[in-house]
């Protein structure tokens, strides 16, 4: 059955897409400071994908998004947990955050803590999670 | 800090091992033994400093608020255990190589052996009591998934089950009694709590503590009536039951027992414990290995037997027993796991492990018999092996004394006795039916008609044990300077010096060694009707009494959950909400009510306009009769709240409140796609009755906790320090994200893990659904 759908709808999903998925890596950097951050990037990623999802319909989205998003979810907890340990090493504790100044030629002066690696552990398994959802969900199963 | 990496690394390998599983293959296990060698060379190089009486400590903060902490400590008695960890495990891993078919899931096997032995290593280095718990409940984990390791077998699961309840709710036990040793004592600290042995043995709680602890132990090491774990738990491929469930794992209790000696060992319910329960499990555990056909049935009660033995040293309460216990906890775990792996040689040539099937095996097995010969002899306590000088120590220990009623003359050298007779009984007929004598005949079909000698690979391992059992008893000085020396100062907490020497003079020790071998003999020729007992089935016994309890527990939970979990939807949200309700209402009302001073504010248009919008909405939800509809303008509700916050200036909020609401609109539209049509029936009086006095509770409820925690003010909370502390300590200026990924960093990624175990949930739901018929 042809998944029924518009002109419009189909390239309005087309043409936001990447910015979407560009709107979500920006959310995911700026969220130490401004509105954002890893779970809110991670949804914005699952709704980018669900609006690909509901324009094409299945065959519009990877076929190996369940496995993909599984593995994702792994590397998500696995990160979010692995940030914790150079706390250890340091004698700091687990979790420790640091705020680490750079120098860098076109930006200047970028300062950025080290829980942001917890962030993108936390983006990462959102996004999973969600995306797990909904091509489990999804599928067209009888 | 080179030691706390170290102790870190078998578990980063595990790690590792599954991702790169699908290259290495059958080659995960060269991998696994060089870890295991590399450690074993690194730890050997701690002897000559902890023998001439060292000590190596280092600490990693953890939550350092509350006292929790990775700290290493590293004696004699550590050191011994994480040499005999690595050791045997570098051989074990060599020989597993070519004992699994080439076919099996080598990197899953690995991975469980290189997790169990970081979890045994931690066990046995660390000095905080918590971690020691996480690592010690880590290696029951681990031995699960290695019992379980063919998990097609019925049987493997029931025996995975079975050692991981007792040996898990063991160590829940053994828990309890470490918190209230800590609420005693106040620490953690295992190496701080050695000094202070008077003061916990004098505590009132000591018998509680001793008993909860000692439930740890047992569990862990198969002391009777917790011994039935054990002959289950050898469903596991052979390489696992010769490392975990003979040589290391099993010896945790022992372990704890021989660490924790100094604080509470000494006094006579100890002994009774301890010792008592020991002794009797020496005896227990020989009777019913003589009265087996399974070999490996054979050797795991042989295994429950002799830990009883080390057990019962530790419980004597004497410098003797102390000696006694340590250099055999040694010469056990050589020659009973060299005697796991023959056995192993045996099943792999012939498909057989059946006593009643196999003989005549030495000329088709030249080499493996030799082993066999040498490891079983040392088990049967014959000199001139190191085992035949660790039971003379023990049969000294014994005449010696103990503390208590355990010391009555004659009591403890008969039970010893008694036990050492089936010990040297089993042993000898291990390798005689096995090798010596004539095979049955009729051969069984499915035993091997010419069974050929294994590789190499596989033989070696139980041949360097078995030489190494050899070289004890040849030069017992080497294990003395090296090795129980410095074990038994560690445990006794003061300085001992073993003397250990094959040859003691006359004496009670050689005379009940003699009495032993003349006895042992006897009932060897005399064992027939033990191989008679062993077909009618013994049927009240603890082993009955866990089914039984087992399958209470399953009734009460299916009846349970029948009650509750009806499988309507809209009685779980009875539920739900009239529990939340009562709990909210419940806590507030008798409080004193509504709080008096809140904040107010006037009311601005736009604002009363959206909550004007919301409130039709909702209203409008109760007369939709089509989902589609309904779940649409649900969603509109979700929207207009995120719109509210908006309006209220919590962009951080409104983000999360729009994208979850667009999210889970979808998903819900997936969902409605498979559920069958919808046709309400009218509700009737009652219901809507019901359901109105619910909703207006709830939503009493909802306003009166909102007021109550707006009427705090804001002195009593904790929202000023995360204001003022966000940009300095944690570098970042939303504080709505510095909360949740630093300060409360531990919330969230116990957040997190829960998110990530309900997908679990899910995908095993969807998948199992749509496999079954």
């Amino acid at each position: 059955m042809k998944h029924p759908t518009t002109f419009l709808a189909t390239t309005v999903a087309r043409l936001v897409f990447p910015f979407l998925l560009l709107l979500s890596l920006h959310l995911l950097l700026v969220g130490h400071n401004r509105p954002g951050g890893g779970f809110i990037a991670g949804v914005m990623l699952v709704a980018a994908v669900a609006l690909q999802y509901v324009t094409f319909g299945l065959a519009g989205t990877p076929r190996r998004l369940p496995r993909g998003s599984l593995g994702l979810v792994a590397f998500g907890l696995t990160l979010a947990l692995g940030s914790g340990v150079a706390g250890l090493a340091t004698g700091d504790g687990f979790l420790k955050s640091w705020v680490i100044h750079w120098q860098l030629p076109v930006l200047g002066e970028v300062a950025w803590a080290t829980a942001l690696v917890f962030d993108v552990g936390i983006f990462l398994l959102v996004a999973g999670v969600g995306l797990a959802l909904l091509a489990f969900i999804g599928e067209d199963r009888p | 800090m080179i030691l706390l990496a170290m102790m870190l690394v078998p578990m980063a390998a595990a790690g590792l091992l599954l991702p790169l599983g699908r290259l290495l293959r059958t080659r995960s296990g060269w991998v696994a033994a060089a870890v295991s060698a590399a450690l074993f060379a690194y730890f050997a190089t701690w002897l000559p400093a902890v023998a001439g009486g060292d000590v190596a400590r280092a600490e990693a903060s953890w939550a350092p608020a509350v006292g929790l902490s990775l700290t290493v400590y590293l004696d004699g008695l550590s050191l011994f255990f994480a040499l005999l960890v690595t050791g045997i495990g570098t051989l074990i891993f060599l020989y597993a190589r070519f004992y699994l078919g080439a076919h099996e899931d080598h990197p899953r096997f690995f991975a469980s052996m290189l997790l169990f032995m970081g979890s045994m290593l931690g066990v046995v280095v660390s000095s905080n009591l918590i971690a020691l718990f996480v690592f010690w409940e880590l290696t029951s984990l681990s031995s699960f998934f290695l019992i379980g390791f063919w998990h097609e077998r019925e049987a493997s699961r029931y025996g995975a089950t079975k050692a991981l309840l007792i040996t898990a709710l063991g160590g829940l036990a053994m828990l309890l009694g470490f918190i209230l040793l800590y609420l005693a004592t106040g620490t953690w600290d295992l190496s701080a709590l050695l000094g202070r042995g008077a003061e916990v043995r004098s505590h009132p709680w000591y018998a509680v503590i001793l008993v909860l602890v000692y439930l740890g132990c047992a569990t862990k090491s198969a002391q009777t009536p917790f011994h039935i774990w054990l002959p289950n738990a050898m469903e596991a491929p052979t390489p696992v039951s010769a490392y975990l469930h003979s040589a290391t794992m099993v010896q945790a209790g022992l372990y704890l027992a021989a660490r924790l000696f100094p604080v509470l060992g000494g006094t006579e319910l100890w002994a009774t414990l301890v010792g008592g329960i020991g002794m009797l499990t020496l005896v227990v555990g020989g009777v019913l290995a003589l009265r087996q056909d399974d070999l490996k049935a054979l050797l795991a009660y042989s295994t429950v037997s002799q830990l009883g033995l080390v057990m019962a040293m530790f419980g004597l309460g004497t410098a003797a027993g102390v000696e006694a216990g340590t250099f055999h906890l040694m010469t056990h775990a050589i020659f009973k796991a060299a005697l796991f792996l023959v056995v192993g040689i045996v099943e792999h040539e012939t498909h057989s492990r059946r006593l009643s099937e196999l003989g005549g095996l030495r000329r088709a097995l030249p080499f493996t018999a030799a082993c066999a010969l040498l490891a079983s002899l040392a088990s049967a306590g014959l000199p001139p092996f190191g085992a035949f000088i660790s039971k003379e120590m023990a049969f000294a220990a014994t005449v010696e004394g103990a503390v208590g009623w355990l010391g009555t003359p004659g009591l403890l050298p008969a039970a010893m006795v008694a036990g050492s007779v089936f010990t040297f009984a089993y042993s000898i007929r291990l390798v005689h039916e096995v090798f010596f004598r004539l095979a049955p005949a009729p051969r069984p079909p499915h035993v091997a008609a010419h069974p050929h000698e294994a590789t190499w690979w596989l033989w070696v391992p139980p041949g360097i044990l078995a030489a190494k059992g050899l070289v004890l008893g040849l030069f017992p000085g080497l294990a003395e300077v090296w090795t129980v020396g410095p074990m038994a100062t560690a445990i006794a907490g003061r300085p001992l010096h073993p003397h250990l020497t094959l040859w003691h003079g006359m004496g009670w020790p050689l005379g009940l060694s003699a009495v032993t071998i003349l006895l042992g003999l006897a009932l060897y020729r005399a064992r027939a009707p033990f191989a008679a007992w062993r077909r009618g089935r013994w049927a009240p016994g603890p082993d009955a009494a866990y089914d039984a309890g087992l399958a209470l527990l399953d009734r009460a939970a299916t009846a349970w959950s029948g009650w509750l979990q009806s499988g309507d939807l809209r009685r779980y949200l009875v539920i739900v909400i009239a529990a939340v309700t009562a709990a909210a209402l419940g806590a507030l009302l008798p409080s004193g009510g509504w709080p008096a001073a809140v904040e107010t504010r006037r009311l601005l248009p736009y604002e009363g306009l959206v909550l004007l919008l919301i409130a039709a909405a909702a209203a409008a939800l109760i007369f939709l009769r089509n989902r589609l509809a309904a779940v649409i303008v649900l969603g509109s509700v979700g929207y207009l709240v995120g719109i509210f916050f908006i309006v209220l200036q919590a962009p951080d909020l409104a983000l999360t409140q729009i994208l979850i609401e667009t999210v889970s609109l979808v998903l819900f539209l997936l969902v409605i796609r498979r559920l069958p049509p919808y046709a309400p029936e009218a509700p009737g009086w009652a219901r809507i009755l019901r359901d109105l006095t619910l909703s207006a509770g709830a939503g009493v409820a909802v306003v009166a906790v909102l007021l109550a925690t707006m009427g705090r003010s804001a002195r009593e909370t904790i929202a000023a320090y995360f204001l003022a502390e966000s940009l300095p300590a944690a570098g970042g200026r939303n504080v709505v994200n510095v909360i949740l990924i630093d300060f409360r960093g531990y919330d969230t990624l116990g957040e997190i893990s829960v998110l990530a175990i309900g997908l679990l949930g899910v995908y095993a739901l969807i998948t199992l659904a749509v496999k079954r018929p």
